[in-house]
């Protein structure tokens, strides 16, 4: 058994238990947990710099979000309880599912095709790669700070003004 | 005894090199996030799933990057992902709050006000 | 170092960081908004027309230029709009947002690859979560929550179909998927993947099964951003994407006639149609009414765009500009009929035309042009659209379309009797309409609409066969 797989089927596990849980607390642990997780497998696949990010920003300050709005809204959880049934036949819907996958796989195939012949990138470092072949992303990320930014400051802001 | 061993090989072919087996997966997270997202009227388990549907679209992501030998570029666009992934969740969680702050109810379909 | 296109997508953004900073000023946030807002607009045009001659000016190059023009066009009318109707006073976030978002939907226009369409669609969604909940009223956090519901989803199905395209092409510029398409003759992965990013492009766009956050939004939102909404954000971060997924299917597919996707994108689009008609009968609320005609002009437009054809494909894109105008005017008018009287009930009011005749006459130029009456520019697209449909031979899809725009002539008819002509009802004596910055907008908006649908021939020339020139 490869440690590829067992990260997966971990990783599968921990997000049916985020989903599941019947308190947001709970639910805000198993996914830093999924996180974790998937920065392993980016280290396991030479793409360190992604997996630090991930544990950083996903396992750390998400988690820590979700975690102080669980609290900032202790009554909302009954309505996270009372749904929580809805979720009782996930596990049994995920399997029915994959089997369907699986039986039609041979209509997927061409998604594999050709992706091995891939060109090979001209760059080679993550930050020449951001910085050059990236740029208008890069503008995208700068824009979606500043969008970020200003929406904590209204939403945080003041009372009634009109 | 032939078919254990074939078992075994099976599993151990599904490494990260393995397109479609962690296609397979990533199908499979998606496939939780979504259901999570459709199903669930409170807000937090929204982003809960959405969180999970796109932790499978970068586990999709990287299985690519590293069978074609560009697993940097997957890493760029990866660190793209996650910082724009934090300002979303990140604002739904702030407009969760206000909404609780005023109406004490998270559901969407359940607030006061707007008509059919 | 920074390509061209860059230019409008930073500039607005370095203003909004300089507005942030002059949150408590009266004036200073509005002036700096719509003097940038208004100088991207001209360079926007200048570089087209100087562009327009070019061998290599066609198709999508075209259409994001286009675009742009009316991004920019939209935005200024907003901004000299809200800079009279914002009451609040944190003036400072408020134009920062709108600056913002301008970015963000130049941004997703002049992408040339779907990440970089994904991230700047994400920055408008938050964007527009902020500005529909600006005000801190439950019913604005309401909207603005069942945008956030539907847009996220959309959001995890977009980020999912380029996860496919980047196992499938190794790339995820439209550059690599054409080439894929050039390399290989199968395209049924190819299709795979368009039709799932086509399923979150329509939720984006509020299409007819998936509709049930735009009225909520459009109806929560103040005035000035409702007009933003309808009039160019729903258009830029659904419709527009999703006639650039269509362009590619028919590229792959070589036409309407083997093209499933392209099909069933189509009878979405007829669905939309008639329903959004149908269901704006029914409406008790003006700007609900406006939401359901967005609805079924969306339809509209995206039959169009599926159907592919050079013809329908121009009916398209003049669609939008279109629609952007007469329902930004629609909302203005909105605007103003709330501001003089408090309430945007149809029911509650008759005879404003008395009271508020420049309010009147403009929404009625709006109305016809949506509806499609001929001197207006509406006529023209939706002409292109019909008549494309027809030499396609969707002889039924064609009726449909024109019976719907028929029903859009009714309800809009029905909301005129009731609203602004007919025997004026006693508690609109006291109001009055003055105040220049409110009707500025419609004025010009109004000539913009007589005037394109005139000079029509000046519009085709220009704007609409250099875009089309490729694909004959």
């Amino acid at each position: 058994m490869s440690l590829h797989l067992f990260l997966v089927i971990s990783m599968i596990l921990c997000s049916l238990a985020a989903v599941m849980a019947k308190r947001t607390i709970h639910a805000a642990i198993f996914l830093a947990l999924v996180s974790i997780i998937l920065a392993t497998i980016m280290f396991t696949a030479q793409a360190p710099w992604a997996g630090a990010v991930e544990l950083s920003v996903c396992a750390g300050l998400i988690t820590v979000l979700f975690a102080s709005t669980a609290s900032m809204i202790g009554r909302g959880e009954s309505y996270a309880k009372r749904e929580s049934k809805i979720f009782r036949f996930l596990p049994l819907g995920l399997i029915i599912f994959g089997v369907i996958i699986l039986c039609c796989g041979d209509f997927f195939e061409p998604l594999f095709a050709n992706t091995h012949n891939a060109a090979a990138p001209s760059l080679t470092t993550v930050g020449d790669i951001i910085w050059k072949l990236r740029t208008p992303d890069l503008i995208g990320q700068l824009c979606i700070f500043v969008a970020g930014v200003l929406t904590v400051r209204t939403m945080l802001g003041e009372g009634k003004d009109e | 005894m032939n078919s254990v061993s074939g078992f075994f090989a099976y599993l151990s072919a599904c490494g990260l090199e393995n397109l479609q087996f962690n296609y397979f997966a990533a199908v499979m997270m998606f496939f939780i996030g979504v259901y999570t997202m459709a199903a669930s009227r409170n807000l937090i388990r929204l982003l809960i799933g959405l969180e999970i549907s796109s932790k499978g679209c970068m586990l999709a992501f990287i299985a690519a990057g590293s069978a074609a030998g560009n697993i940097q570029l997957v890493q760029a666009l990866l660190i793209l992902m996650i910082s724009v992934e934090a300002v979303v969740v990140s604002s739904g969680l702030i407009l969760i709050i206000r909404a609780f702050r005023q109406q004490g109810n998270i559901d969407p379909t359940k607030l006061s006000g707007l008509k059919g | 170092m920074i390509a061209p296109e860059n230019i409008f997508v930073i500039i607005p953004l370095a203003a909004a960081i300089v507005c942030a900073f002059l949150n408590k000023k009266k004036s200073a946030p509005a002036i700096l908004a719509n003097a940038v807002i208004a100088a991207c607009l001209l360079f926007c045009v200048i570089s087209f027309f100087e562009r327009l001659g070019d061998d290599w000016f066609y198709g999508e190059v075209v259409l994001s230029s286009f675009m742009l023009i009316i991004i920019y066009l939209i935005a200024a009318a907003v901004a000299f709009f809200a800079a009279f109707a914002a009451t609040t006073k944190r003036r400072g976030s408020y134009f920062a947002i709108m600056l913002v978002i301008t970015a963000g939907m130049a941004g997703v226009v002049c992408a040339k690859d779907f990440f970089t369409l994904y991230v700047y669609i994400e920055v408008v969604s938050v964007c527009s979560y902020a500005l529909i909940s600006f005000y801190n009223r439950p019913k604005s956090t309401e909207g603005a929550m069942r945008y956030f519901y539907l847009s996220s989803i959309a959001s995890a199905i977009l980020l999912f179909s380029i996860s496919m395209l980047f196992m499938h092409t190794g790339a995820t510029s439209y550059d690599a998927l054409v080439q894929k398409i050039l390399a290989q003759n199968d395209g049924a992965a190819l299709n795979i993947i368009l039709a799932v990013m086509a399923l979150a492009f329509m939720i984006k766009s509020g299409l007819f099964p998936f509709h049930s956050w735009t009225p909520d939004a459009y109806e929560s939102a103040t005035s000035p951003v409702s007009a933003l909404l309808a009039g160019i954000v729903t258009k830029v971060v659904g419709t527009y994407a999703l006639v650039v997924v269509c362009m590619l299917l028919s590229i792959i597919n070589f036409g309407i006639e083997n093209n499933p996707i392209g099909r069933a994108v189509m009878w979405f689009g007829l669905a939309s149609i008639i329903f959004g008609a149908l269901n704006a009968q029914e409406q008790k609320d003006f700007k609900r009414m406006l939401a359901y005609s967005s609805i079924s002009q969306m339809g509209y437009i995206t039959i169009a765009a599926a159907l592919a054809t050079p013809l329908a494909m121009a009916g398209a894109v003049f669609h939008m500009f279109n629609h952007a105008a007469f329902k930004s005017l629609l909302f203005f008018c909105a605007g103003n009929v709330k501001r003089a009287t408090g309430s945007t009930e149809i029911d509650s009011m008759s005879g404003l035309q008395t009271k508020m005749p420049h309010t009147a006459w403009t929404a009625t130029i709006a109305m016809l042009s949506t509806a499609g009456l001929p001197p207006f520019s509406g006529f023209w697209s939706k002409f292109f659209i019909i008549a494309a449909l027809w030499q396609a031979g969707f002889y039924g899809m064609a009726s449909a379309a024109l019976f719907a725009s028929v029903l859009t002539l009714a309800y809009f008819l029905k909301l005129q009797r009731g609203m602004f002509f007919g025997k004026p009802s006693e508690n609109i004596s006291d109001i009055e309409e003055k105040n220049f910055g409110f009707l500025t907008p419609c004025f010009v908006f109004s000539f913009i609409i007589i005037a394109a649908g005139l000079y029509f021939p000046f519009i085709y020339d220009n704007f609409l066969s250099p875009f089309i020139r490729v694909l004959q």
